[in-house]
């Protein structure tokens, strides 16, 4: 709510902003333009007392020649000249066009140059507030992030207190303390697991982590990995279907496409009901490998389809979530994908419809 | 009488912990994973204390709470959370919890805190006067029905704070009540309320029950010791 609050005090100060630079600068060119116009009023008004003043050398001068009075003119006031048919006095034609051109171009350079500004400073301000707004959105999702990982660290330790307190100050049956030892050892997994999932996910960020390439049996590699989760697939109760090809290499690391499958897979048996289906399809067509990942659980709206691969995005509200995670799954997929030159997508028909996970990776070149 | 808590808990092997050691203390338990289902049951079979963690599937534990309070049911709500942020806390106290306890805890602390919420709750229930109706300055004040109908002859609706001050004041009339018993009877936990809480309580009942707040007949401030309440017999 508060997040929300901040987005919209961003977007209202935008609008200030460019409201208050538009008005600076629309002022500015009125201000120029305005400024040039009164430049050739004031161009003029001295041209008409030159002219005055011409008339009045004249007069004071009874003994002036054509000849002595043109010198004088052109020595004094070079925008004048003699009308040759009424021998009045007047302001050269082509210096009066010459200030309706300098006059006009003034305008012109102004208001284009004024757009010019408005643009570049309207394309400031917008970027500014993507930039307020992007930061914004990734503090909040590294708000959850920590939350969920405090989460994640404390319920364990949480159930491992209560444990221990009871262990310490019960009068227990033997079967009552080798449950709670059992229930112990989960939450120990839980936390080595956790811990283990964040130092993954450091060295994958870590650029000078690149990944070693090495042709690898991804089909044995990952029938190897499905047998870790068949207790938990037995104890959900899931319908899981797996189709492996034989021999498909593919020019990954072994440790990172371990991610991928287990990243997936956990996803998968997670966020499927009990009882329901999982399917996992690894396979290879003529120009690339597939690994299919498809559920019928809780799924997700379909314009989340993109930002589900954002590094701590997690979908639904933190309060009622009832998943354990860290947004930091998925994420981790897309990298290594990409990491290996393929790529990772998402489908869902919506929530509670189930989801498709595909990671294609590029077949390699005899 | 062995009273009946609920486990409103969605992380199994916590929720089985604590149902252990309450039901090794005598106490009768019950574990509900989901919030949307723990309000359905609160609500068709309200226990003596319930023990509600935040994050839950369904509902979260503040709607959970919420929920209980709107339709009236004054059932003493324990939080427990990995929530420990100032804000959080507040708002569960605010919502109507009794107490909030923050994850890792450990379980001699949460056992005295449960006792401590039932013996305020045993203590409040305990009629302070014939038919739990308090009587003075053309006020009365219904302890069950949390409900008070003032000189003016309005009829408010009383919170649970405002009537275990109030029961506590009219149980000692005539004495000072300082603010330490103030907090342990009607609060029992010590990081919450300020002493600026207790202050706008007192300032409240005024504003009901006095005709004028500012020279108060009835709720009085003895400054530097607390607070006295001084029924019809004794007010001056």
């Amino acid at each position: 709510m508060k997040k929300k609050t901040r987005t919209s005090r961003h977007f209202v100060l935008f609008i200030i902003l460019a409201t208050l630079a538009l008005a600076q600068l629309s002022w500015w060119i009125f201000y120029q333009v305005g400024e040039g116009n009164r430049y050739s009023v004031f161009q003029e008004k001295i041209w008409n007392q030159q002219i005055v003043t011409a008339e009045l050398w004249k007069e004071s001068h009874p003994d002036w020649t054509e000849k002595r009075y043109h010198t004088w003119l052109m020595a004094n006031f070079p925008d004048l000249a003699t009308d040759e048919s009424t021998g009045a006095v007047i302001i050269k034609s082509e210096k009066v066009s010459e200030l309706n051109r300098l006059s006009a171009g003034r305008r012109r350079m102004f208001i284009s140059e004024g757009v010019f500004f408005s643009i570049l400073l309207l394309l400031g301000i917008g970027y500014m507030y993507w930039t307020m707004r992007r930061e914004v959105i990734v503090e909040k999702q590294q708000a959850g992030f920590l939350s969920a990982t405090s989460h994640e660290l404390k319920t364990p330790i949480t159930s491992l207190q209560i444990y221990l307190d009871t262990l310490a100050e019960r009068k227990l049956s033997k079967e009552q303390k080798q449950s709670l030892i059992g229930d112990m050892k989960d939450d120990l997994d839980r936390l080595l697991a956790l811990i283990e999932r964040l130092l993954r996910t450091q060295s994958v960020m870590d650029k000078r982590n690149r990944p070693q390439l090495e042709i690898q049996n991804i089909s044995e590699i990952t029938s190897e990995l499905i047998k870790r989760f068949e207790n938990r697939i037995v104890a959900k109760k899931i319908k899981f279907t797996c189709q492996i090809e034989d021999g498909i290499f593919a020019r990954v690391e072994d440790e990172r496409w371990r991610i991928i499958v287990n990243n997936l897979l956990e996803n998968a048996i997670k966020y499927t009901g009990q009882q329901g289906r999982v399917s996992l399809n690894l396979s290879q067509s003529n120009n690339r490998i597939n690994l299919i990942l498809e559920d019928n659980g809780i799924g997700f709206p379909k314009r989340e389809q993109e930002r589900i691969f954002q590094r701590f995005y997690r979908i639904g509200n933190e309060d009622t979530r009832s998943a354990q995670g860290t947004g930091l799954g998925l994420f981790l997929v897309r990298e290594i994908a990409e990491s290996f030159d393929g790529r990772a997508y998402a489908f869902s028909e919506g929530e509670q419809k189930g989801a498709r996970f595909t990671v294609e990776l590029p077949v390699i070149k005899e | 009488m062995t009273e009946h808590i609920y486990i409103v808990e969605d992380e199994e092997n916590i929720a089985k912990g604590i149902r252990l050691n309450l039901e090794a203390e005598g106490f009768r338990t019950e574990i509900i994973p989901n919030g949307k289902d723990a309000i359905a049951r609160i609500i068709k079979k309200p226990p003596d204390l319930v023990l509600l963690d935040v994050m839950l599937p369904g509902a979260s534990g503040f709607e959970v709470c919420d929920s209980v309070r709107q339709h009236g049911l004054r059932v003493p709500i324990l939080f427990l959370t990995v929530r420990e942020s100032e804000d959080d806390r507040v708002k569960g106290l605010e919502l109507g919890g009794d107490d909030y306890m923050t994850k890792p805890f450990s379980v001699r602390e949460l056992i005295q805190r449960i006792r401590a919420i039932l013996r305020r709750e045993q203590w409040y229930q305990q009629t302070a006067t014939p038919d739990n109706l308090l009587l003075f300055g053309g006020n009365e004040v219904n302890f069950t029905a949390y409900k008070a109908i003032t000189f003016r002859g309005e009829e408010i609706s009383l919170t649970q704070k405002e009537c275990m001050l109030m029961k506590l004041l009219v149980e000692n009339e005539g004495n000072v009540i300082d603010r330490d018993t103030i907090l342990d009877k009607v609060w029992g936990y010590d990081r919450y309320p300020s002493s600026r809480t207790i202050d706008n309580l007192i300032l409240r009942l005024r504003k009901y029950f006095e005709v004028s707040p500012r020279e108060p007949r009835y709720i009085h401030t003895i400054y530097g010791a607390g607070y006295r309440f001084t029924g019809d017999s004794t007010a001056a």
